[in-house]
């Protein structure tokens, strides 16, 4: 019954995720390459004075864009099809016990999310290490790890957005999700900003969580399209 | 425990509202206020204010500190000839009382030291890796080193061709360290590892025991000098090359007071200034060939505070002025602001690279406003056929953070409907 | 006979609007209900709240025992939605379907009688459910409820969106397999004729008039149609012999589930004199009209 649901999840956003992967894969040859042209037209010491004074050289700005935007679009494809003409209710009515039902969208989600994050930190980790001391790696990872709660929670709000019949939470999540980046992304593109943000992303994630697990509830309480 | 899930979307929402209502509020209702430097002339002995107005006009105003005098530019300009002795040297008005500096400029000009900190510097964490260069290279100007360093369990140098550890390198510096007595890993590490500057004196380095330590490489060998700290803690250090080799640069202990280590025997000079919060203000060191100025400044939850010292060249205090700049002139929309908003939320710290909450701007008033959207708040509940008794924690967070708590509650809490009752 | 399912004293209001007050019906196992009603009546908050997608405002509605919002697993398996507009998967095709699908019924799913419908559409297997038409895709999702081999079937609106052929043929087939099968259904629809060939019991809802819970040859036995000429004077009021009436010109129809007598002598006792009184047969869309009333 699971393998069914994943593959019906897979089935809704198959395409976006191969979009991804591919783009992600590209940037992560580029990224290689252009690490090692660098090195090879000018010292090396040059190149990590750039990069460890002013975070130059190393350009992974691509890579956080596709990190980040990776939650919103897989949102978008795996639920505005469920919530169109309220599909969601053939998926509760299934017969599995309901909150699992519920809380295997996000599981999907989630995981899919990490599964490429995984996987491209794992190839920034090899490229940078064939280069540069681990230390560097520390350095660009700070910025990646932001980029990765901040597609968890535009993952979720999106969701929220479309699940929610409420005009007003709508509205509401809209407005705080752009409002909550703008109160983390403050020194957006810096090595390790916000380093003790990490303590407070998974408080937020959870109550968006929690207002999307609400959403779905709607379903059965009173909310029919 | 269903009802309750609601509440961290909400307070969430409250916290960020409190952070950003306030700031789209004084974006669009508040003034700009005046901006004033205050400068110590060396030709009068005292303070001069500029006075920069509000405003369209971008006319600076000089004047004496009670605002009884003005003075024209030109003449302001002669109550600094350190900084403006082009000019008057070329209006032939530098001043008698400095004369012996008018053919002399060169002594000016190999006075001048400047320090900036600022709070950010001390929160601001570092990759860890750093060239250490030679300072006793027989080229002029700076070179970058083939290796950087790192310090763990060792100091390693690490070679940026092959990303390799450089065995012999590591060896050397680790054992000169340890036998001075260094306690690895190290806690904290100051120095300014870039080629723009003078000459380099590598770095200062507290162990894991707190000693304080002076790290450079002269003719590739490690020179290593253990410095008596007196039971100074040392919270950081602002490392300054300076030809006019004076001071290594500025320490800040973790008791607060400020110092400069001096190239004399690694003296530790206390700057003669009280109040001084490396988390929150700024602090600017000049000198010029007679006295020694320290600018405070510091921004208080509601004015900012501008302190000007000057000493002589023996650090002894000599002037002190202090200046207050309220945030904004009262005013109506000041006085509303006050009303509506309970606090303010601050997730981050201006140019801190870390984050921790913070609520301030607490307004007493504004917790009159709360209670009235209380009984405004119950008044709907009831008209809506809801039971009040549900509304207790609601009415709780309203009381708490007023209107922030009202918006959140309403676009989250589902309230906007009348219910039939039953 | 066991109930499949209970409503007790449902009352369901959207906001301040009320939908209905203490409606109560079950349905007996191996019975086919129709639910039928005008727009607006509360004929999708009662199958919404039977489905678990509303909780109603109060009463309560068990299906098999379980309040209809919380089913267990093992319930919901019992159980066929057909959903208003044969909502299903589009972005899947008819093979992906059924095996999506028959994930969920591995003991129990019929594949043979999925491909049964199916096959008589003649179109790949491969087809996306979105590309096919109203009246196919109809098809594909009956074929789904067959092939789950619920107990309890749930139709709401089957017939939306399907011209005659179609809705002929859904009839057909459910009505062999819901036979054959001894399957619970209940269903709604606004095509009064097709209900007429398939259900036992009727259960109409409406707005003015009492909710009618009946089975169907006894409403339509019992239930009848008079039209007198040129009464004497109008008709004001609805009671326990006049269940509804509609007044024209030069003639009165009323419905009534009395008989002719019992209506004359009622007439006699209102001083209501007419030219001419005739009972009138009505088919099942007429009875319902006449119970409903007509638009005004």
């Amino acid at each position: 019954m699971i393998k069914a649901l994943i593959k019906k999840e897979w089935k809704k956003t198959k395409n976006i995720t191969i979009f991804f992967v591919i783009i992600l894969t590209i940037s992560l040859i580029h990224f290689y390459f252009s690490l090692s042209n660098a090195l090879e037209h000018n010292a090396p010491s040059d190149i990590f004075q750039d990069i460890v004074r002013k975070e130059g050289t190393i350009d992974i700005s691509f890579l956080l864009y596709i990190i980040t935007f990776i939650g919103p679009l897989l949102a978008f494809f795996q639920f505005s099809s469920e919530v169109s003409k309220a599909r969601l209710r053939i998926h509760l009515h299934l017969p599995l016990k309901q909150n699992f039902l519920i809380h295997f969208f996000s599981i999907y989600g989630v995981s899919v999310i990490s599964f490429i994050f995984i996987i491209a930190n794992v190839i920034v980790f090899l490229s940078l290490n064939t280069f540069f001391p681990i230390e560097i790696f520390y350095a660009v990872e700070s910025k990646f790890l932001i980029s990765y709660f901040i597609s968890l929670g535009l993952y979720l709000s999106l969701a929220i957005f479309l699940i929610n019949p409420s005009k007003v939470i709508k509205i509401g999540i809209t407005t705080l999700s752009i409002l909550t980046s703008l109160l983390f992304l403050d020194h957006v593109g810096r090595f390790f900003v916000g380093q003790n943000l990490y303590f407070y992303f998974p408080f937020i994630l959870l109550s968006y969580y929690l207002l999307l697990f609400h959403s779905f509830k709607l379903y059965t309480k009173g909310y029919v399209k | 425990m269903n009802s309750l899930k609601k509440y961290p979307i909400i307070i969430i929402t409250i916290l960020v509202l409190s952070n950003f209502l306030p700031y789209f509020y004084d974006m669009a209702l508040s003034k700009r206020g005046n901006y004033v430097k205050v400068g110590f002339s060396p030709v009068t002995e005292t303070f001069i204010k500029t006075t920069y107005p509000a405003g369209a006009s971008r006319k600076a105003i000089y004047s004496t500190m009670d605002d009884k005098t003005t003075f024209t530019r030109e003449k302001f300009e002669e109550f600094f000839p350190f900084t403006y002795f082009s000019d008057l040297i070329r209006w032939g008005t530098f001043p008698e009382k400095l004369a012996s500096f008018e053919n002399n400029t060169s002594v000016i000009m190999s006075s001048k030291q400047r320090l900036y900190f600022i709070h950010r510097l001390i929160a601001k964490k570092e990759v860890g890796l750093y060239p250490l260069f030679e300072s006793q290279s027989k080229f002029s100007g700076l070179e970058l080193p083939e290796e950087f360093f790192r310090f763990n369990n060792k100091m390693e140098f690490i070679n940026t061709t092959t990303n390799k550890i450089e065995p012999k390198q590591t060896k050397l510096f680790t054992k000169a360290l340890k036998e001075k007595g260094f306690s690895f890993p190290m806690k904290k590490i100051f120095g300014q590892p870039v080629t723009r500057k003078p000459f380099d004196e590598g770095y200062f380095i507290v162990d894991n025991n707190n000693k304080f330590f002076h790290l450079k490489k002269q003719e590739g060998q490690p020179f290593i000098k253990e410095i008596k700290t007196n039971g100074i803690d040392i919270k950081y250090m602002l490392v300054d090359e300076n030809s006019r080799m004076e001071f290594y640069g500025l320490v800040l202990g973790e008791n607060k007071r400020t110092y400069l280590l001096m190239y004399d025997d690694y003296e530790f000079v206390e700057l003669p200034i009280d109040n001084f919060d490396y988390t929150t203000d700024r602090l600017y060191v000049s000198t010029n060939p007679l006295y020694r100025y320290i600018d405070v400044d510091s921004n208080l939850e509601d004015k900012e505070v501008t302190t000007n010292y000057v000493t002589n060249l023996d650090y002894e205090l000599v002037a002190k002025n202090s200046l207050e700049f309220p945030y904004e002139k009262e005013s109506f929309f000041k006085k509303l602001e006050e009303s509506i908003f309970p606090f303010q939320f601050y997730f981050s710290k201006k140019g801190s690279y870390f984050y921790y909450p913070k609520i301030s701007n607490i307004n007493e008033k504004a917790f009159i406003f709360n209670l009235l959207i209380v009984l405004l708040y119950l008044v709907y509940i009831k008209y809506s056929s809801r039971r009040i008794s549900e509304h207790i924690i609601n009415s709780i967070l309203i009381l708490s953070a007023g209107i922030y708590a009202l918006i959140a509650i309403f676009t989250f809490a589902r309230l906007l409907y009348f219910r039939k009752k039953i | 006979m066991e109930n499949i399912i209970e409503c007790k004293n449902l009352t369901h209001y959207y906001g301040e609007r009320k939908v209905f007050e203490n409606f109560s019906f079950s349905i007996p196992k191996g019975k086919i209900i129709g639910l039928l009603g005008k727009n607006g009546v509360g004929k999708s908050t009662t199958i919404n709240i039977l489905m678990g997608y509303i909780q109603p405002t109060s009463g309560e509605c068990l299906v098999y025992g379980e309040k209809s919002y919380e089913l267990t697993p093992k319930t919901k398996a019992k159980i066929g939605l057909l959903h208003e507009g044969h909502i299903q998967y589009d972005f899947m095709s008819i093979e992906e379907l059924e095996e999506f699908h028959s994930a969920f019924f591995p003991k129990t799913w019929k594949k043979e009688l999925y491909y049964n419908l199916v096959d008589k559409l003649k179109v790949p297997y491969s087809q996306t459910i979105k590309n096919l038409s109203c009246g196919q895709r109809s098809q594909v999702v009956l074929g789904l409820i067959f092939a789950q081999d619920a107990e309890l079937l749930i139709l709401d609106d089957y017939s939306m969106g399907l011209d005659v052929g179609y809705r002929t043929l859904f009839i057909e087939y459910l009505k062999e397999y819901v036979v054959k099968y001894k399957k619970t259904v209940l269903i709604t629809s606004h095509i009064m004729q097709d209900l007429e060939e398939i259900v036992d019991d009727v259960i109409i809802l409406d707005k003015e008039q009492e909710i009618l819970h009946s089975n169907l040859k006894e409403f339509m036995n019992t239930f009848k149609k008079f039209t007198i000429y040129q009464p004497s004077k109008k008709i004001n009021e609805k009671d326990e012999v006049i269940t509804n009436y509609e007044e024209f010109s030069k003639y009165t129809n009323i419905f009534s589930f009395k008989d002719e007598n019992t209506l004359i002598n009622y007439l006699d006792k209102k001083e209501i004199s007419y030219e001419k009184i005739e009972s009138l047969p009505m088919d099942f869309e007429k009875a319902f009209m006449g119970y409903t009333g007509r638009y005004e």
